[in-house]
């Protein structure tokens, strides 16, 4: 019997967090208890970036991470987190299958870059922007400071939307929102409900200015170290997660935007004159200026996958 | 002869270890620059600086490990020193290698772990300013080594005895 | 695995090996002893320091060092006397309150009794007062500096459990002023009893006019600290960092008593004290990284929550743990060891993170003043030339207080609660 650490930073309550509790136990179930992972929540093993190279030396076996994160071992990942560019939840889903043309080739990238194979990726959700004002177009955020992720591909999300990125630390998000420090920041509506931003934020905007997949990695050599059986295992039980997580996020969704509005949120959608045609041209004025050069094949062939 | 060779040797750990507890005063310095810079950059001009706060953390992490040599040479570091001060002066001296010598092992263990580490991730870079593991982790490898030093020199007795008195800070 | 590691990290404390060290050493001997991979020892080490949050450490050091060095602390003593030194137990009123002042500029029980030590025991004792008596008070107000903001163990304690800095740090301002009442209360009965002495000569209000003019700058640190706080203008760490501008302006612009000469020892003394704590969180990061792997902080949370799920129940126990081990562990190593374990179990049965935090710390700071390993205890018999056993005895007393206010905050959630919460509404 093996038996396999993983880590990662979300809290067991939540969907990312209880899909690596699911993904240990189909792990159990599919390889007939040969196989076992033990999963390590709330960065107990280091934060994220930490995560993703314990992962490429081999400390531990399994992380997860964002795409923009798993960028920081082989730079080309980073594109899979561009704003606006995914169609819908099932063309994210299919560009993100292992199997997929654009995955493989950034998979075979990723291996012999950083000893580091991605096992599955599941839709965590859509980024959406609070505030404690309307917002309609990008105007309305001239001059606002947001809270954004410090990576560049995520503050120029921010700043094509039209405001100023500001980075603060994920711990002290909710009291710089109370005090004013930012005037808001933009997350998929799991986090605003779990971390209670609706007591600090008036406005949901539903923006939608990216879809992010939560991408499950592996060491490589640790997989390589496994018998036939045993990676059909983690296959099986990766394809199995994949669909039930992505159904989960999606499912909440809906639900949790309906809960922050009993909370007493103002939501903010297309229907209410959230001008989504004048966010997306100029969130992807600013991508094309500082990425399209970079990235701009992976684009076109991200745009193919059907 | 050798005696002078020794000396000297160990005068230039102590400026090696000083020079670098001088750049981390440095660095201490720009790291107040940064934040306070990265405050009026915020309020003033309505900038966020993502840079800013990585250069920050970096000057952070370097400013510790660039300083822990000195201390280390100095016996500065914090330790409960009630057993050893109550012994008579030759078990505590036994007690005192037997601490240098756990410190020589550590290092010898972190500079191990740090070889392997950056043998594989090296060549990863920071998210905000593309800054490689190699130059992230120099100031722990530099400051390793120069405790190592320090280890061994404080380990047969060549390191000049002051500040024994200084463990509280 | 931890049973080892645990051994080998006790053994090297008792003999004396450096706090750090022996964290480090003993986590790096059990990881290659179980097969663990050794890489974690650089990696955690390293990025356990990459945090906004402790960039606050050195910059708070550095702000009260720079204070300390334009010497307006003298200045502040003063003045206090002035105000309170007529009344029986005078000094020791002005002991207190001036701990209470300092403690808005400085972030460390041992950096309150570097500045303010020597002159409050020189004074007292020169008044009259017992020497272990001063030396204890001396220990005891200097518990109320890590609790009022700025505050390292705080600051290191929010790092390790993910609670916010800012709010953590204003958690700490209602049981600082309670410990201070407290302390205030029982010299203030000492003082009936033993008929302790007090100042003669009425100061001249023009006097004392004069002397509040010139410590106004100086005194309006700590406000701008915690309005800085409050405001939300600024994290901790830009708060920190903003305090380090405003002593510069004042040292050179207003009391122009600052050198660069003196601005350069400060930069020097500030890494020499950042780099001996931060060390210790390194190290004891990689220890944390085999207890976890090892499951302990589950089994810990899970035995804790098997004894009681009532919240007071378990404050009650961790308050004797966190007694005893503060006892026998320096209390930064003891908050990077204990905290994650203790932390999400106590979270989980519904304490409020904010009075759990300054539970732990102020626990930990009374700590600083138990044998046999009471960091204060040793600094404040160096510093006042008397034998450990002397100081101990002259603390003893004050006990009564720190622990009397440690039972209110560990009953009472709205004194740590209270005012955060109010924060922004
Ligand atoms: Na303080
Ligand atoms: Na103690």
């Amino acid at each position: 019997a093996t038996k396999l650490v993983y880590g990662h930073n979300n809290e067991p309550a939540s969907v990312a967090g209880a899909q690596a509790d699911w993904f240990a136990e189909a792990v159990k179930r599919h390889s007939g208890g040969d196989l076992t992972v033990e999963v390590f929540p709330s960065s107990q093993l280091g934060k994220l970036k930490e995560l993703a190279e314990a992962v490429s030396v081999g400390t531990i076996a399994f992380s997860h991470n964002t795409a923009g994160g798993i960028g920081s071992l082989y730079e080309p990942f980073a594109a899979l987190d561009t704003p606006y560019l995914y169609r819908d939840v099932d063309h994210l889903m299919k560009v993100m299958d292992v199997n997929s043309p654009v995955m493989t080739e950034l998979n075979k990238g990723l291996i012999a870059a950083a000893n580091v194979r991605v096992i599955y990726a599941h839709y965590f959700g859509r980024r959406n922007l609070t505030a404690n004002k309307a917002v309609r177009k990008p105007d309305d955020l001239k001059g606002m400071k947001i809270r954004a992720v410090p990576f560049p591909i995520y503050t120029t999300a921010v700043e094509g939307m039209g405001a100023a990125p500001v980075p603060v630390d994920w711990s002290e998000v909710p009291t710089a929102l109370a005090t004013g420090l930012v005037a808001g920041q933009e997350n998929p509506v799991n986090v605003i409900l779990n971390v209670k931003l609706y007591e600090v934020q008036s406005h949901l905007m539903l923006t939608g200015h990216m879809s992010n997949a939560e991408v499950v990695v592996m060491n490589e050599a640790k997989w390589q170290g496994l018998s036939a059986a045993q990676k059909d295992a983690i296959t099986a039980a990766s394809a199995e997660i994949r669909e039930r997580a992505t159904k989960a996020i999606q499912d909440n969704e809906s639900k949790d935007t309906e809960e922050l509005k009993k909370r007493g949120m103002t939501v903010i959608g297309p229907e209410d004159g959230l001008d989504l045609a004048a966010f997306r041209a100029s969130v992807d004025k600013l991508v094309q200026q500082r990425f399209g050069a970079k990235y701009g094949a992976l684009y076109e062939k991200i745009k193919a996958v059907a | 002869m050798r005696s002078s060779m020794t000396e000297r040797l160990v005068g230039a750990l102590a400026m090696a270890s000083g020079a670098c507890r001088a750049l981390a005063a440095l660095l201490l310095a720009l790291l107040a620059v940064l934040v306070v810079g990265g405050v009026a950059a915020r309020n003033l001009a309505d900038l966020g600086l993502p840079w800013v706060d990585e250069l920050a953390r970096f000057c952070g992490i370097a400013l510790v490990y660039l300083t822990v040599p000195m201390l280390a040479l100095r016996g500065q570091h914090v330790a409960v020193d009630m057993l050893p001060k109550a012994l008579p002066p030759v078990p505590r001296l036994w007690l005192e290698k037997a601490a240098e010598l756990a410190m020589l092992a550590f290092c010898a263990l972190f500079l191990y772990a740090l070889h392997l580490f950056l043998g594989r991730a090296g060549k990863f870079e920071t998210p905000a300013l593309g800054m490689s593991n190699w130059l992230f982790y120099a100031p722990p490898l530099i400051g390793f080594v120069l405790l190592t030093l320090a280890a061994l020199t404080r380990l047969f007795g060549c390191a000049s005895a002051g500040a024994e008195d200084g463990e509280i800070r | 695995m931890s049973l080892l590691l645990v051994l080998l990290f006790a053994g090297m404390l008792v003999i004396g090996v450096p706090v750090a060290v022996s964290l480090g050493l003993s986590a790096a001997v059990t990881i290659m002893a179980f097969g663990l991979p050794v890489n974690v020892l650089a990696q955690r080490a390293v990025n356990a320091l990459d945090s906004v949050q402790l960039l606050a450490v050195p910059l708070f050091i550095l702000a009260a060092g720079l204070l300390s060095a334009m010497g307006v602390t003298g200045h502040m003593f003063d003045l206090v006397r002035m105000l309170v030194g007529r009344v029986r137990g005078g000094v020791a009123q002005v002991t207190v309150l001036v701990n209470l002042i300092f403690s808005g500029i400085s972030g460390a029980a041992l950096a309150d009794i570097g500045a303010l030590g020597k002159i409050q025991i020189d004074q007292m004792v020169g008044q009259g007062y017992r020497k272990d008596f001063a030396a204890g008070l001396t220990i005891a107000a200097a518990t109320i500096g890590p609790i009022f903001p700025p505050s390292i163990p705080i600051i290191i304690y929010a790092s390790v459990t993910n609670v916010s800095a800012v709010q953590l740090l204003i958690a700490g301002i209602v049981p600082a002023l309670l410990i201070t009442v407290f302390l205030m209360i029982q010299i203030g009965f000492i003082a009936a009893f033993r008929s302790l002495p007090r100042d003669d000569a009425r100061p001249a209000a023009a006097a004392i006019l004069r002397q509040a003019v010139f410590t106004f700058p100086a005194l309006v640190t700590p406000v701008l600290l915690i309005a800085g706080l409050l405001s939300g203008w600024f994290g901790p760490t830009e708060v920190a960092a903003v305090t380090v501008a405003y002593a510069l302006l004042i040292g050179f612009g207003v009391y122009r008593t600052l050198t660069w000469r003196a601005v350069w020892d400060s930069l020097l003394e500030t890494v020499d004290a950042t780099a001996n704590i931060l060390f210790i969180v390194a190290s004891a990061a990689v220890f944390a990284w085999v207890l976890t792997l090892d499951r302990v902080p589950a089994l810990a949370g899970s035995f804790l929550l098997g004894l009681s799920d009532n919240p007071l129940v378990l404050l009650f126990l961790v308050n004797v743990l966190l007694l005893l081990v503060g006892m026998v562990l320096e209390s930064i190593a003891a908050i990077l060891i204990i905290a994650p374990i203790v932390a999400p179990a106590l979270h989980a049965a519904g304490v409020d993170p904010l009075q759990l935090g300054i539970v732990f710390v102020l626990n930990l700071m009374i700590g600083l003043l138990t044998p046999p390993v009471g960091m204060s205890l040793y600094m404040v018999s160096i510093i006042a030339r008397m034998p450990v056993h002397t100081v101990v005895r002259g603390c003893a007393p004050f006990l009564v207080s720190l622990l009397i206010s440690l039972a209110v905050v560990s009953a009472v959630p709205a004194v740590t609660t209270w005012l955060p919460q109010s924060l922004g509404k």
